[in-house]
């Protein structure tokens, strides 16, 4: 198995990521074996970090297995999404 | 006298949008102090620019910052779209412009999908513990949130969206409780 690294950097030219409508053209439009590297990524939004969950979960890919290079702030955003992402709906 | 920032994007790009929203982050960023202010300013302008993309339908966003004095700073994020209300309307909820407000201050989304609608009930709690305010503009309803329970107003209809925030230039959350915040804990 090949696998291709998606340099998400170079896809959209910016260190910053706000919307679910990027999480989701980045993931649809890769490989099941490619992997999402986030080198030079500084910031997300909390939005943009729950589409790419969702995309990730609804495709069946291991989280550990295809994102790579977050740096610290990122690592500790998908936590806190990740988190909540389990907590109750509100009513 | 400070610059004033005017950042207007397309909202129809995908990587414009993103691009832009970028370039007034940098603008801005320099203007406020605090060891997590990055995280902090860009939770909010991210936020609300996705809430733009996301919701409002429509094809420009203006992204606005304006240093107020010393202590003080305005940043507005303003859209011509269908509004708050419609949005919901839309979605299928019977709700008036300041009943859609109230739902999305409580963190109620018009996705059916998932557990979403975190954005505006989060950057109200973070601007709560910034001690800063909030304002929402939409249709023909207004809602400023501050130290207390959200203020709500009819007011004469307009068209999209506008949310001002007005910031203190220093901005310090602690990590733990930002980060609880973001997790719906606070």
């Amino acid at each position: 198995m090949s696998n291709h690294t998606i340099q998400i950097k170079e896809v959209y030219q910016t260190s910053h990521l706000a919307t679910r409508e990027a999480a989701k053209e980045i993931v649809q439009q890769a490989d099941s074996d490619d992997v999402f590297d986030f080198a030079g990524i500084q910031f997300t939004s909390s939005s943009f970090v729950d589409e790419f969950l969702t995309q990730i979960e609804d495709r069946n890919l291991d989280f550990n297995n295809v994102v790579t290079n977050l740096n610290p702030d990122l690592a500790r955003l998908f936590q806190a999404v990740a988190k909540r992402r389990r907590s109750p709906v509100r009513a | 006298m400070e610059d004033q920032e005017k950042t207007i994007i397309k909202i129809a790009d995908v990587a414009e949008f993103e691009y832009q929203t970028e370039q007034f982050f940098k603008q801005v960023v320099p203007h406020f102090q605090g060891s997590n202010r990055e995280n902090i300013l860009n939770y909010l302008i991210a936020e609300l620019g996705d809430n733009i993309k996301q919701h409002s339908q429509s094809k420009k966003a203006v992204l606005d910052f304006s240093p107020r004095n010393q202590e003080l700073a305005d940043l507005i994020i303003s859209d011509g779209g269908i509004g708050i209300g419609s949005s919901f309307r839309k979605a299928g909820l019977d709700v008036n412009d300041q009943e859609a407000i109230k739902l999305a201050l409580r963190g109620r989304s018009t996705k059916k999908e998932g557990n979403r609608g975190w954005g505006l009930r989060t950057v109200a709690a973070i601007v709560l513990k910034l001690k800063a305010s909030l304002e929402i503009s939409s249709g023909n309803a207004r809602a400023i949130v501050e130290a207390n329970k959200p203020i709500f107003m009819k007011v004469p209809n307009r068209k999209g969206t506008t949310i001002s925030l007005v910031l203190p230039k220093k901005i310090e959350i602690p990590d733990k409780i930002f980060y609880d915040i973001l997790e719906g804990e606070k």
